[in-house]
């Protein structure tokens, strides 16, 4: 049985509590601007209530990644479960993953000189534990899943606001959020 | 040992006991004993009352609290990725610290608090006179010249100088940098 | 996970190599044997960690049980209990940023002196001299007046682990003082609730997967309890329909089936209407009001009179087909339940609109229901010793004559028989009470877990009040604006480096607090700090002062626990906390199950002859609330990146959330020439913010909403312009009325040329 690990990331549960993205710095030890999750509120366009639906993003795990193909130094792996690490001890800051992700997944550490992103807490899962963004989500709205087991007709892999890019296949799923029937007074 | 090794650790104590003083009267009787021990830009070389009162307040402005700080004393906030007290810089001393079988006076205070820094530095350089201690010496100072205290002082520093010192602290603050210059060079323990 | 390898076993040419990046730049090349081998990390090893129990102690519904993990004597990380079936091994976005909190450079490290109140002018001093200085300030203070009242002291919810009770114990054991009473959180909620039900008890906030029917009213847990919002979505998942009724859109509403923007300060009619319509459809639940309850055939009588569905659908906002079909829907769901949320009673009709959401509830049946009940919340759980707080005024003491009224909502001690008794001012007019303390004035503030020029309102005031004093002892982490406005600061310990234990007034969770970590720098815990003065004061003056002159706080923490806490969580000793937060056994995981009631009838009072008696209806009648005097009312709740002025100043927070704003609805900037981002001015008759807007069709156009906070870089805050008026009820319970937090207005203009 193989295994590709991926993020499900649930919009209609998520409360944009940014819970997710503090329990990643809390136990990665992440620089005081690092941020390797974000969460981005939903442009007025897409979900018409202001800051009240969010996409939660750090790495993609892509199938094919940009930034391993670009890395002239061999700092990215993928491993056979999935999941796409980047060693930071042999980064030489060159930055060539940062400009071609185009999650903007990876980041620049501007005092170390390095690029780092989401490990996907592999030393956690190798511990038969969830990642830490996941173990903090209090709604459920973050979860592993197993694409090769993955199987939830509500999924989609293209949410709007979030780049298409097929030949990537990023391994993160969306359940989309729904809204309220709104009475005003 | 040379007259200038020997120049250096009578610096080393007294800025040590300078950074590490409590009161108005400790800070005053520190920066009257540096004045008189290295006179070049002292001026004057004995405080009087609203001196050190003024250099008190700076001093505790820049180094103490409870104002957030502009330069902390401690070499963390400077050489980890994260600004913060008690990081791998902090326990990288107190290895150095238990080493010499020396710690911290209580738990609660940051090994890497500069007063304990220079005084490391002064027992290292008192390891060089014994053979039997000397290499490794030489190496624990070569690693606070590299890759510690030399490492951390000029940003220190720079802060410092940046946040508006009184000339009383400025003098003192003068009397580190060229103490660091003097002190904190590989070569000078090389040959040792 | 960052490793980090200490200098002792550092092998240094490895480290060389690595850090200069020798495998990238050597790579693979042709004709190579060696493959690169990138290093891979050991898995994540927790027994590498000294595991400690912590709890988080800040004013909040969620009180999470917290595995702090200790490596070299230094806290590594946190994370949430997974044995609490509430916290489940998450924390929220404030938790995770604790150890920036311990290990910040920004932290107050020693006792200091400030000369010059507001001078910036700091003298470091030892722990003896400033507990010097304060005996002697409260020694003279003693001899000039012939009593203590002139030394005063304000505390809230800054830290709520029982041992800094310890701070209200030390107060005592110097005799009678003044005390700052009520609460600016919930009083009226819980006098409403006392009237209507004997006391505030909610059921399981567990247990409301099992409800059919969700109303969430003027609460917001997506924010303000996260870990709730797991029970409205299982609730769902299982059939339940989720109302969200508030003047904001909040995170929670975007979460509910429906939602309702009432207007504010008209849910008391709104729940007056949907009362009427039981009444109306024939959906009272007869059992109930016949044999639980008192005065249901006033109170029906009342609605019939005086209330029309039309009449609520009018005044509240909401269409009356609306207000018809969710009371109808409600009705037929078994069990149904509504969350009463603490921002709907800061309002000067406060306690009326909770009483009347009470009286819907009683009257579709579903209190003492599990699954069902109005759940405000509840201090069912905190049946400590109080060993920290109960301490014995010195012989001779000198006070108010009578006994005094209660000093909040967790004041345990019971009714004082003595003689004299402490004075009380009123917390939540704070400034005014300072202005106005005669015989004697008050001299001296003593100020613990609590930050006055955060949380008090009516900002300019309180600087001329503070002028008064003649001196300001704050113990603190941070340099907040009170300290500022301090002459001594002493510094305290973080949760991580004291001993307590902690309850939630939600949940029914008890958790241990371990000493984590030694105290960084000289800070102190309350009950330390206490034992210190009361050593200063004994040297003075022999027996000038009762509080113990050592304490361990591990022996205190025993102190605070007892057989009934023991029993009610199911425990046979503190210890076996250590293996992680226990439950309160339940009877039913409903409030009221037996239907035994704590009122004066023993059951349920639509009408109140208590309520009455202290200047209210008896029934829960319609009260129309403040008049407004400027064209925008301002609300100024809770944000999830904050509670109170705790967490936005920490540097990872701002990572998340950097900057303030005022939220305005967009047509209302339009016609204020206000574009999104602009800097505004947002003023009243009692001050200014200035703040950027940020537009947002989530608040109604008639008003604007600014979050609470303190931020360290920023001059931000929002009691420049929330006044002290009173909410309508809360003295009986808690010592001091409410106040209207929610009944504020202000205008709006763009500052410096808007863009700035």
């Amino acid at each position: 049985m193989s295994t590709r690990y991926a993020f499900l990331m649930d919009m209609d549960k998520c409360i944009g509590c940014r819970g997710c993205g503090m329990a990643c710095k809390n136990f990665n030890q992440l620089a005081p601007d690092m941020v390797w999750r974000q969460v981005y509120p939903l442009d007025e366009r897409i979900y018409p209530h202001r800051d009240r639906a969010f996409l939660s993003l750090a790495c993609n795990h892509c199938d094919d990644p940009a930034c391993l193909a670009a890395c002239p130094a061999g700092s990215y792996t993928k491993r056979p479960d999935g999941i796409v690490v980047h060693h930071q001890e042999t980064c030489i800051g060159c930055t060539n993953c940062i400009r071609s992700c185009p999650y903007g997944a990876p980041r620049f550490n501007k005092v170390e000189k390095h690029a780092e992103k989401c490990s996907l807490c592999h030393e956690r899962l190798d511990a038969g534990l969830t990642p830490a963004c996941v173990q903090a989500c209090p709604t459920g709205a973050l979860t592993l899943i197993d694409l090769d087991t993955f199987d939830n007709a509500n999924a989609v892999q293209y949410p709007a606001g979030y780049p298409a890019m097929p030949r990537l296949n990023p391994s993160t799923r969306f359940i989309l959020p729904r809204m309220p029937r709104v009475l005003r007074g | 040992m040379s007259e200038q090794m020997m120049s250096l650790r009578r610096t080393a104590q007294l800025l040590r006991d300078f950074f590490a003083a409590a009161t108005r009267e400790e800070m005053r009787a520190a920066h009257d004993a540096l004045a008189a021990h290295m006179p070049e830009g002292f001026s004057p070389s004995r405080l009087d009352d609203s001196d050190a009162a003024r250099l008190e307040y700076a001093f505790n402005r820049l180094f103490v609290g409870p104002e957030a700080l502009p330069a902390p004393p401690y070499a963390s906030i400077y050489l980890d990725d994260d600004p913060l007290h008690m990081g791998p810089s902090t326990l990288d001393m107190r290895a150095l610290l238990h080493s010499l079988g020396l710690a911290a006076p209580h738990g609660g205070q940051p090994d890497d608090f500069l007063p304990y820094e220079l005084e490391a530095w002064h027992a290292l350089t008192l390891l060089l006179d014994d053979e039997t201690t000397r290499p490794a010496a030489r190496d624990a100072l070569q690693w606070l010249c590299e890759e510690h205290l030399g490492r951390w002082l000029p940003v220190f520093l720079q802060r410092a100088r940046r946040a508006g010192p009184p000339p009383e602290l400025l003098a003192v603050l003068d009397a580190l940098d060229a103490w660091r210059a003097a002190s904190l060079q590989r070569s000078l323990y090389e040959n040792a | 996970m960052k490793t980090h390898e200490h200098l002792a076993g550092r092998r240094g040419f490895l480290k060389g190599l690595l850090a200069a990046g020798a495998a990238g730049v050597l790579g693979s090349g042709p004709g190579s044997l060696l493959r690169p081998h990138p290093a891979e990390a050991a898995p994540f090893d927790p027994s590498a960690y000294e595991v400690f129990r912590n709890a988080c102690p800040r004013n909040c519904y969620d009180t999470c049980s917290i595995k702090t993990y200790v490596r070299d004597g230094v806290v590594q990380f946190v994370e949430g209990a997974p044995e609490s079936t509430f916290t489940n091994g998450g924390l929220c976005v404030k938790g995770y940023t604790y150890p920036r909190r311990i290990y910040s450079p920004d932290r107050i490290k020693y006792p200091m002196l400030q000369e010059g109140r507001g001078s910036g002018n700091w003298r470091r001093i030892s722990w003896d001299e400033a507990m010097s200085r304060i005996a002697d300030k409260i020694l003279e203070i003693k001899k000039r007046d012939g009593n203590l009242l002139g030394l005063g002291l304000t505390k809230y919810s800054g830290n709520f682990g029982i041992t800094n009770y310890g701070v209200e114990g030390m107060m005592s054991s110097l005799g009678y003082t003044t005390r700052f009473v009520g609460t600016p959180c919930w009083p009226a909620g819980i006098d409403a609730q006392n009237y209507d039900l004997g006391d505030m008890w909610c059921n399981d906030p567990e247990d409301l997967v099992k409800a059919r029917y969700i109303i969430v009213w003027g609460a917001n847990p997506a924010w303000c309890s996260m870990h709730s919002m797991k029970y409205l979505y299982a609730a769902r998942e299982r059939g339940a329909r989720i109302l969200v009724i508030d003047p904001i859109f909040t995170q929670t509403a975007a979460k509910a089936d429906e939602f309702w923007q009432v207007r504010p300060g008209t849910d008391g009619a709104l729940a007056l209407g949907m009362a009427r319509h039981l009444l109306d459809a024939g959906l009272v639940d007869r059992d109930f009001v016949q044999n639980a309850a008192v005065g249901y055939e006033d109170f029906a009588a009342y609605l019939k009179t005086n209330v029309t569905v039309e009449w609520a659908a009018k005044t509240s906002g909401i269409p009356a087909d609306a207000i018809r079909a969710a009371t109808e829907e409600f009705a037929a769901a078994k069990p149904a339940t509504v969350w009463i949320g603490y921002g709907m009673q800061r309002h000067t009709n406060g306690g009326s609109m909770v009483r009347a959401i009470d009286a819907f509830v009683a009257m579709s049946g579903n209190i003492g229901v599990e699954g069902g009940g109005a759940r405000y919340g509840h201090l069912q759980t905190w049946g400590f010793n109080y060993h920290a707080m109960i301490q014995k005024q010195p012989a001779g003491s000198v006070g108010v004559r009578g006994a005094s009224g209660p000093k909040g909502e967790f004041d345990f001690a019971g009714g004082e028989a003595a003689t004299y008794s402490d004075r009380t001012l009123n917390i939540n007019k704070t400034a005014q009470e300072i202005l106005d303390a005669r015989d004697p004035e008050l001299r001296m503030l003593w100020i613990a877990c609590k930050n006055p020029f955060a949380q008090d309102f009516d900002r300019n005031k309180l600087e001329k009040a503070f002028a008064k004093l003649e001196m300001v002892v704050s113990v603190e982490q941070f340099f907040t604006e009170t300290v500022r406005h301090s002459d001594i600061v002493l510094p305290v310990t973080t949760l991580f480096e004291e001993w307590t234990i902690n309850a939630s007034y939600w949940h029914y969770w008890l958790s241990l607090n371990e000493q984590a970590i030694k105290p960084m720098h000289e800070a102190k815990s309350n009950i330390e700090i206490a034992a210190l003065l009361s050593r200063a004061m004994n040297a003075r003056e022999p027996g000038s002062c009762t509080f113990p002159q050592e304490v361990d706080g591990k022996e205190w923490m025993i102190k605070e626990c007892n057989k009934g806490i023991y029993d009610l969580f199911g425990i046979s000793s503190w210890e076996e906390l250590r293996k992680g937060p226990a439950k309160a056994r339940l009877a039913s995981s409903a409030s009221w199950h037996d239907r035994t009631f704590k009122t004066p009838s023993g059951k349920y009072e639509f009408s109140s002859a208590l309520c009455a008696r202290n200047g209210f209806t008896a029934l829960p009648e319609y009260v129309e609330g403040r008049r407004p005097d400027a064209p925008f009312r301002l609300m100024t709740p809770h944000i999830q990146f904050g509670l109170h002025s705790q967490f936005v100043n920490l540097d990872w927070m701002e990572a998340y959330y950097p900057e303030p704003f005022v939220y305005i609805h967009p047509a209302s900037a339009r016609k204020k020439g206000i574009a999104d981002g602009d800097m505004v001015r947002v003023f009243n008759r009692i001050g200014e913010v200035r703040v950027r807007a940020r537009l947002s069709g989530n608040v109604a156009e008639d008003c604007v909403v600014m979050y609470e906070a303190w931020f360290r870089k920023l001059n931000y805050n929002v009691q420049n312009v929330v006044d002290d008026c009173a909410a309508d009820m809360g003295a009986m319970k808690t010592g001091a009325p409410g106040v209207a937090i929610h009944d504020q207005f202000v205008d709006i203009a763009p500052a410096d040329g808007g863009r700035a």
